[in-house]
């Protein structure tokens, strides 16, 4: 199955298959977790950051539960304040 | 201790400068800057005066570890009674101004009365001198009189704090402008200002800093700079600046758009960060050009900005095709999404009037956002607006809005008025996105519950910076919980902005790294029990004060907007804001009545009965 995903407001290193914009489609088996696809893009662990799967807010708990289907789109920000 | 333990107070009525001894005992109480200056406040005026009036106080205090070298340590506050909400206002800025106050040699300066004629302050370590502003600053922009006070004093080093037209002519949400781009920005402290008659108080000092245990100091600051400089917040606040919040609240669907009728923005790849770092076809620059820090700061979130010199709102103006203070988040989203405006040149241009002319650009944007509403529904036509076509998307109306209110001409002084007097004005009060009659944030509430609840509670009216529950809201769109969240950071957050240093190293500090150099520098064994306690009390000593000033929790409400119509698209399709579940717990746990007065028992337990 094929996921789309949307890194915003990262820093550091950008994981590989994430273009300049953010922007990476990833190919994964059947069965791939939330949480499987955020460890594989090893991002920074100095700060939270939050996940949208198709645009609904997926807490932290429920990541390891949340399986993802073909045609998915996962967004990943930190939780930022504005200034 | 790091309190330089002295405060200027001028009668401007009598026109005298006095030194008084700083009061040790609130100090050691109230920290410093916001706790502190609301101590101030809160005993030297009735709270049911009018803030334009002479029996209003006009305070700027900085915190004990304002100019000791702590990192971002460079930060000062204005308090007073605020004009745009009738509210305590509370607002803090950085730059280089209130570091120079504390160089000089004093913790506050407290400015009573009014004027008979404008004036403006200068403040050279002991030397403090009240001296004419008619026929040479008065009617002048933020930045000329930045420009003439120095070459007047002969003083490049003189560190200015202005007010614009705007302020002079008491817009409601005026702010006080230091360093050309920083700005204690909400709540209208530039009107109280300009109500006094006064346009400008420049400070310059070199006697120093003194901390409480040199050695302790040193080990603790140095411990939070090396925790602070890596942190990721920092790099990105630093790269990207607070603007990159943009594309999260358009992802999340709380990205007020179009005076809260969409939480989603068409055009927010236009106006978003890689916009603005991307090298335009003109001159092949980038609207950001670079960062800037304040005093002492190390995270280095302000922007340096130019204007496309081939855009229209600076043709045949040379004196904006240069470097400028350019757009953080909260500007950004209130003179791009919250008025459909998808130029980012046009945004840069109004911010940079803002700076200019002394306004608050959330308040401006969204006061213009609600006349554009206003426009829209035919409650205001060509007639009013002079022939502007004010409609929403409209670049070019943004542009002349600015410089009509900046410059209170014809209908800029209506949009002066703030969004809560300019609906009521015009019969639609519920197109004012306001809270205690201040403008929202770049926050819509349907999606994020718990900021709701922190607009609806803040003691200056709607505030992102007085509640963080983001990282909650971000998460869940509930109710659970958030009560806890918002009166526990409302609390941190009171005591923070009493110390001096800037909320944003709380992306990467705790309390307790915090605490430990706010104890090395004045001592008393801080803890942080205490600290935080601390800001409990500072925060019941503002609501005391807005119930004095007649508030009830009648005002701990939002728009209807928020509270009836559901949002739109985005993570929070389909709700409103819950906050009529919320507010009962939060009364409860922060010990108040179901009618939100602090009970006794509270007062007594925090010492303020």
């Amino acid at each position: 199955m094929r996921i789309a995903v949307h890194l915003i407001s990262q820093v550091g290193k950008r994981p590989a298959g994430i273009d300049d914009n953010g922007q990476g489609t990833f190919e994964f088996p059947d069965g791939k977790t939330l949480s499987g696809l955020l460890a594989g893009l090893s991002l920074r662990t100095d700060e939270p950051f939050m996940a949208l799967v198709n645009g609904q807010a997926i807490p932290p708990s429920e990541r390891d539960s949340t399986i993802l289907m073909d045609g998915d789109e996962v967004t990943v920000f930190p939780p930022m304040e504005g200034g | 201790m790091s309190w330089q333990g002295k405060i200027i107070r001028i009668d401007l009525g009598k026109g005298t400068v006095k030194s008084e001894p700083l009061n040790m005992a609130w100090a050691r109480t109230y920290i410093g800057q916001r706790g502190l200056g609301t101590k101030y406040l809160m005993s030297e005026i009735d709270p049911a005066c009018d803030p334009l009036s002479p029996a209003n106080k006009l305070i700027f205090a900085t915190g004990p570890l304002t100019a000791t070298g702590a990192s971002t340590g460079g930060r000062y506050s204005v308090i007073t009674k605020g004009p745009l909400t009738n509210a305590i206002a509370c607002s803090n800025s950085g730059g280089q101004f209130g570091a120079y106050l504390k160089l000089a040699g004093w913790d506050m300066l407290i400015l009573e009365g009014k004027s008979p004629k404008p004036v403006y302050i200068v403040v050279e370590n002991e030397d403090v001198r009240i001296l004419p502003a008619d026929g040479f600053i008065w009617g002048k922009t933020v930045w000329e009189t930045e420009d003439m006070i120095r070459a007047k004093h002969q003083n490049p080093e003189l560190r200015v704090a202005a007010i614009g037209v705007a302020g002079e002519t008491m817009a409601r949400f005026a702010c006080i402008v230091n360093d050309r781009d920083r700005a204690a920005g909400r709540s209208g402290v530039g009107a109280v200002m300009g109500s006094k008659n006064v346009k400008a108080i420049a400070t310059f000092g070199n006697i120093g800093t003194k901390v409480a245990d040199g050695k302790a100091f040193l080990k603790a600051t140095r411990a939070a700079m090396d925790k602070l400089n890596p942190h990721a917040a920092r790099e990105r606040l630093s790269k990207r600046g607070t603007h990159s919040m943009l594309d999260v609240t358009h992802a999340y669907g709380s990205l007020p758009t179009n005076n809260c009728r969409a939480v989603q923005f068409d055009g927010a790849g236009k106006v978003n960060v890689a916009a603005a770092q991307k090298p335009r076809r003109s001159d092949g620059r980038a609207s950001s050009q670079t960062n800037k820090a304040c005093f002492a700061c190390s995270i280095g979130c302000g922007r340096i900005a130019t204007i496309d010199p081939e855009h229209f709102s600076i043709k045949d103006k040379p004196q904006y095709k240069t470097s400028l203070g350019g757009l953080e988040y909260e500007s950004i989203y209130a003179l791009a999404p919250m008025c459909g405006v998808d130029d980012l040149d046009a945004a840069t241009y109004a911010s940079a009037l803002c700076n200019e002319h002394g306004m608050d650009p959330i308040s401006f944007g969204a006061s213009v956002a609600a006349a554009m509403e206003l426009f829209d529904v035919g409650a205001i036509t060509l007639k009013e607006t002079g022939g502007i076509e004010l409609k929403f998307g409209s670049a070019e109306a943004l542009c002349w809005a600015a410089e009509a209110t900046g410059t209170a001409q014809g209908f800029g002084k209506e949009i002066g008025l703030g969004a809560k007097r300019l609906t009521e004005k015009y019969g639609h009060p519920e197109f004012a996105m306001c809270v205690k009659g201040q403008e929202f944030p770049g926050y819509d509430v349907r999606a994020m519950q718990g900021m709701g609840l922190g607009y609806a509670t803040s003691n200056r009216g709607a505030c992102h910076l007085r509640a963080s529950p983001f990282v909650d809201d971000f998460a869940h769109i509930r109710t659970e919980g958030k009560a806890e969240i918002v009166k526990k950071s409302q609390d941190r957050i009171a005591a923070w902005d009493s110390t001096g240093v800037c909320l944003f190293s709380g992306n990467a500090w705790d309390v307790s790294d915090l605490v430990a150099q706010l104890d090395a520098s004045i001592g008393g064994g801080w803890t942080a029990e205490q600290f935080l306690e601390t800001g409990e009390k500072i925060w019941n000593m503002e609501r005391l004060f807005n119930m004095k000033a007649g508030f009830t929790a009648a005002d701990d409400t939002l728009p209807k907007r928020m509270l009836e119509t559901p949002a739109p698209s985005g993570a929070g399709k389909g709700k409103v804001n819950e906050l009529k579940v919320m507010l009962p717990e939060y009364y409860e746990l922060r010990g108040w009545t179901k009618d939100g007065e602090p009970t006794t028992q509270t007062l007594s337990r925090l010492g303020l009965a």
